[in-house]
């Protein structure tokens, strides 16, 4: 499987010359206390955070030389807790997300058939949703993009067992199919490989 | 009466465009953007001068063309640039709106000046009632554009980023979206919709390069009384507006535009995030 | 205000007494300062439209110094402009007065010498002003025709003359003597619109009915009432007060309801030919008090041009159409030279004010007459009532209908109705 995501040296918050290296189907999570800048180095690799590294490729581009929004459209997708518009409604984030559409197994009917709560609250304001079904829509958003990299911000912080439970399911599909993903928080299996960030 | 509540509404056909395009401006940037009148006075000034030597109907559609690209370029390379603070791109947009004047006041002289044409005085016979061309075409041109501008945002790619932006305009980078290009195209229809309500005006009567200030007034009254950015309320509020207005110049028309503050401060009273949805 | 006005003027007249010094004086002995405050800017700026080139003619004319009684005096004019902005009028009449040390005072504007009259009598400073009803001039700073003033004099018509001549050509129209009256509210609007002093009493003395549609705000862009108030009375004459946009929007209103009036007199509206210009084709026909016209039989006692002449040479320089404040504002040096002739000693401000309030001058805009008045400081001049119509070289021409209140000035011919669309 081929390199996707390359980084040398970075240097962004707490973060100091953090290495690391990510290939296509590679499950990475991100551990160590609150604080150590999971949520920031997630940022920084989607150009949220001003970020210095000696390197940042992405799937062979220099990713230093592309702000937040190019990134997105080079296929980086970051899904993080809080991240819906509460004014728009749930359909319309969801169209948010299907506007970089790059070719990929994710349609909305994929999406829905997976989380069928998001088919028939399309006409609610996503102010007006649960938590989980916001994290739910936060994460489908993300994958109507057929991101090549995505990156999970805490999406299971606050969930209930069973909802959490379904979610990591689904990043385990997302691997097998061969995306590759950082997640902040650690996760239930071992089959992760796991990098903790207070040793880095 | 009804021929009083009959202009009263044509009346808020004109205020409602005034209060389109600040609204729009404030209701994704936040910013009190105090140059609107007096852009929309220079949008009437630029039709006329361009009416010495182009068809009407060239002039209507190219104007507001023109001040698309004005707003454009003044959001990307002036209020973009001091964003933030929502106070230095209100008191920016203050000194534009001096600049606007002086500007129209050189080019133009101090003097009156009206886009009088046929149809200035064309009427309609609706009910017995003699109606005005120019102001129903401007009440249903204000229809029109209320519709198109809620058709945009809620109906569109770009109006759900528009949307959003006013939401969070870091996170619409998400999506492939360029904020700063978001907020330029913003300006840029707030400023050709100003154009529009300035020419409306001078083809309602005439327009000097002091009408600014009266305009962004009516403007402001119209966007506060329905909510920022709220456009369908703002339409109402602009009707609203207009049939006070028109009812106290009949009744009490010492008192000017006294019932219309009356009414802003009422709304102001009593929901001070603006009138019910 | 008015008590803050004062305060900085007694602020502004100790530093000005500072710099009054003896021997800055002395060192200035022989040059004449005259100072000059009119709206160069602002929404009254088409007012001061004539001035730069009127400066350049005065200036040029004084080039060589003013000699009185032997000795010539260099001229200095400081020109400054109150941006049609009643503060910024005290700010640069207290410059002129206490800064600059004037030794007279030329005021082109209404607001503006309400302000710096009530200065200069305070500082001693002789002044002249124009281009305000007297009456304003003197009821706006508090006082009564009979009262006087020390050092301020003025020179214009009265409202009383100017309603006349509306009065009169509607006399000179077929009507059904039927009047709709609105008004700008404002001290002037308010003035005009005296139910004892005003237009409803000189309508009423003349036989005519009115039907009232009060007074309207700066602001108000929508005429509907008024109009459809005058259209059910079925009046033929329209009248009132107010700015050529207010004027715009009731006349297309008008149109629009397909309420066609006989005769439109609205005064201050359609002084400027932009103003009618503004309306279209149906500009043709609007009515106006006339201040001064080319066709005015005086000749300026500066430069000896008839008004005609002045007009032309104005026209010829500038490519734009004449106005009526260029009569004034020359004539407004008119007579400050010829006080300042007059007095023997132009450095001597008693002197000079006892030139003007002995003065009786032809000047281009007719008899400026303060030694003969009735009224102390003020001089009464002519005016007259006219017509805008259709014309070759500039869009509309002023013809002059009604000369009653300006003698020696021959019509050209009657006030016509308003064509019939």
């Amino acid at each position: 499987m081929g390199e996707v995501l390359h980084i040398k040296g970075l240097t962004a918050g707490a973060l100091t010359g953090l290495n690391l290296t990510l290939t296509a189907g590679e499950c990475l999570a991100l551990t160590g206390p609150r604080g150590v800048g999971k949520s920031t180095l997630l940022r920084g690799i989607a150009g949220l955070a001003p970020t210095k590294a000696e390197a940042m490729r992405f799937q062979a581009r220099d990713l230093l030389t592309l702000d937040a929004a190019a990134r997105a459209r080079a296929g980086i997708a970051l899904c993080a807790e809080g991240g819906i518009f509460a004014t728009l409604t749930v359909a319309e984030n969801l169209a948010l997300g299907a506007r970089l559409a790059r070719p990929g197994p994710w349609t909305p009917k994929r999406v829905w058939a997976l989380f069928p709560d998001l088919r028939t609250l399309g006409h609610r304001p996503a102010a007006r949703i649960s938590g989980g079904q916001a994290q739910m829509l936060t994460l489908g958003r993300a994958l109507l993009a057929n991101p090549a990299l995505l990156l999970v911000d805490e999406v299971t912080t606050g969930l209930s067992p069973l909802v959490a439970g379904q979610i990591h399911q689904v990043l385990d599909v997302l691997a097998s199919e061969g995306m590759a993903l950082i997640v902040a928080g650690a996760l239930p299996n071992g089959r992760h490989r796991s990098l903790n960030l207070e040793a880095a | 009466m009804t021929e009083t509540l009959a202009n009263g509404l044509l009346l808020g056909g004109l205020y409602a465009l005034f209060g389109l395009g600040l609204s729009l401006c404030f209701g994704v940037m936040r910013v009190a953007q105090l140059a609107h009148g007096d852009l929309a006075i220079a949008g009437a000034f630029a039709a006329l001068a361009l009416s010495d030597h182009l068809p009407l109907w060239v002039v209507l559609a190219l104007v507001p063309v023109l001040a698309f690209g004005l707003g454009w370029a003044l959001q990307r390379w002036l209020l973009d640039r001091v964003m933030g603070d929502p106070m230095r791109p209100m008191l920016v947009s203050f000194g534009l709106s001096v600049v606007v004047q002086t500007l129209l006041e050189q080019a133009f002289g101090p003097g009156a000046r009206g886009l009088q044409t046929q149809a200035s005085t064309a009427a309609v016979s609706l009910g017995g009632l003699s109606l005005g061309l120019v102001p129903l075409a401007t009440l249903g041109l204000a229809v029109g554009l209320f519709a198109a501008t809620w058709g945009l945002l809620h109906h569109s790619d770009r109006g759900r980023v528009i949307r959003a932006t006013a939401e969070n305009a870091r996170a619409v980078a998400l999506f492939g979206a360029d904020a700063g290009r978001v907020r330029s195209w913003v300006m840029g229809l707030s400023v050709a919709l100003a154009a529009v309500a300035g020419i409306a005006l001078a083809l309602r009567g005439a327009v000097t390069p002091f009408a600014g200030g009266e305009r962004l007034l009516i403007a402001f009254q119209v966007a506060v009384i329905g909510g920022m950015g709220r456009l369908w309320a703002n339409f109402a509020g602009a009707l609203a507006l207009g049939l006070i207005h028109a009812v106290s110049f009949r009744l009490d028309p010492g008192a000017g535009l006294l019932y219309g503050h009356l009414l802003l401060v009422a709304v102001l009273l009593l929901r001070p995030e603006g009138a019910p949805r | 205000m008015s008590f803050t006005r004062r305060t900085l003027l007694t602020k502004a007249l100790a530093t000005g007494g500072l710099l009054a010094a003896p021997g800055l004086v002395r060192a200035e002995s022989r040059r004449v300062r005259i100072g000059y405050i009119s709206a160069l800017s602002g929404p009254r700026a088409e007012f001061g439209t004539a001035d730069p080139w009127m400066l350049t003619q005065v200036r040029g004319l004084l080039a060589a110094g003013l000699t009185v009684g032997g000795v010539t005096h260099e001229v200095e004019i400081l020109s400054r402009d109150n941006e049609s902005n009643p503060n910024r009028s005290s700010e640069v009449g207290a410059d002129l007065i206490l800064r600059e040390n004037v030794d007279l005072l030329l005021v082109q504007d209404l607001d503006a010498s309400i302000v710096t009259g009530e200065m200069s009598d305070m500082a001693g400073i002789p002044a002249i002003s124009t281009m305000g009803p007297w009456q304003a001039w003197v009821y706006g700073r508090g006082a009564t025709p009979e009262a006087g003033f020390p050092w301020s004099f003025t020179f214009f018509w009265g409202v009383d003359a100017a309603l006349g001549t509306f009065v009169r050509m509607w006399d000179q129209v077929a009507t059904n003597r039927q009047v709709g009256d609105f008004y700008f509210d404002n001290a002037a609007g308010r003035a005009f619109s005296d139910p004892a002093l005003g237009l409803p009493a000189l309508m009423a003395g003349a036989g005519y009915r009115r039907t009232p549609g009060g007074l309207y705000q700066i602001d108000t862009t929508d005429f509907a009432a008024q109009v459809s108030q005058f259209q059910q009375a079925g009046a033929d004459i329209v009248t009132g007060f107010g700015f050529a946009t207010h004027w715009a929007s009731f006349w297309a209103q008008a149109g629009q309801a397909g309420y066609h009036p006989k005769v439109a007199s609205f005064a201050a509206a359609f002084l400027f030919p932009s103003a009618i210009e503004a309306l279209g084709a149906r500009g043709e026909g609007m009515t106006t008090e006339v201040w001064w016209s080319p066709q005015m039989p005086w000749r300026s006692s500066l430069t000896g041009q008839s008004a005609a002449e002045l007009a032309r040479a104005y026209e010829a320089d500038t490519g734009r159409q004449w106005l009526q404040t260029l009569g004034y504002s020359h004539a407004l040096f008119e007579t400050g030279i010829a006080a300042l002739k007059a007095s023997g000693a132009p450095k001597d401000r008693a002197a000079v004010r006892a030139a003007i309030a002995g003065m009786t001058l032809d000047t281009v805009v007719g008899r400026v007459d303060w030694a003969g008045s009735p009224i102390p400081n003020v001089a009464q001049t002519a005016v007259a009532g006219g017509q805008w119509r259709r014309a070759k070289r500039f869009a509309y021409d002023l013809h002059i209908t009604e000369t009653h209140f300006a003698p020696g000035l021959t019509p050209d011919g009657e006030t016509l109705a308003l064509p019939v669309p």
